[in-house]
């Protein structure tokens, strides 16, 4: 596992794509798939920075590969608990002007991933995404 | 980084990166648009939900005008990214 420490804050989310993308190359990854990893990671990052808007430490992403499944682990320190896997997702069903707003970016997260587990210990946010990787 | 720019009368580029740290300058960008328009997509790279806030947002605008927005030309992977968002069909993306 590689992990970085981000700013919790969203215009520095171009250093966490830099993250991916330099993951992604020094695997051999195919580049074409890191916009579905990128949406994932940037969707739970802008989730953990709003959720705990008094947070202070910076955010942890991780990654690993192991030569067929891709692991993104993504930590928020001394934060309440937000369970990403039981949250709403988006009202697709409404008509669009009656649609509930927010859930979108977290139901992109669940249809783009294999696996979603979220785990809350020692008031630290910890969620743990699978994605197999086509080749 | 995202860019829009203007082909002609109702005629749009998007291209770049739609994220959530270029969506408030995209919604900007956006608010320009005033008539029907069709949006060429296939210089966009990126897209997150923050980015098809600002597009829906343009959207619903334009149609309580009595006006439409379209895209076209995006790629198969952010095609997917509307069609899992159920907004494929809205926007005129086939």
């Amino acid at each position: 596992m590689v992990e970085r420490l981000f700013p919790r804050k969203v215009e520095r989310l171009g250093d966490a794509f830099a993250f991916v993308r330099g993951f992604f190359e020094s695997n051999g990854l195919p580049a074409g798939q890191t916009l579905d990893v990128n949406l994932i990671m940037e969707e739970l990052f802008v989730n953990m920075v709003r959720h705990a808007r008094d947070g202070t430490h910076d955010i942890a992403i991780g990654l690993d590969w192991d030569g067929s499944l891709l692991t993104l682990v993504m930590r928020d320190f001394d934060v309440g608990p937000f369970n990403v896997t039981t949250a709403p997702g988006a009202d697709l069903q409404s008509p669009l002007n009656r649609r509930t707003p927010g859930g979108l970016g977290l139901h992109l997260v669940r249809r783009l991933s294999d696996s979603l587990r979220y785990d809350y210990t020692g008031r630290t946010s910890t969620i743990t995404v699978t994605k197999r990787l086509e080749s | 980084m995202f860019r829009m720019e203007t082909l002609g009368p109702g005629n749009v580029k998007l291209s770049g990166w739609l994220d959530a740290s270029a969506s408030e300058g995209a919604r900007e960008d956006l608010s320009r648009i005033s008539e029907s328009t069709i949006a060429d997509c296939s210089g966009l790279e990126y897209i997150s939900s923050a980015g098809i806030a600002a597009i829906m947002e343009t959207y619903k605008r334009l149609l309580d005008r009595g006006c439409t927005f379209r895209i076209q030309g995006v790629n198969q992977r952010i095609r997917n990214i509307f069609t899992y968002a159920g907004l494929a069909g809205l926007l005129g993306i086939d």
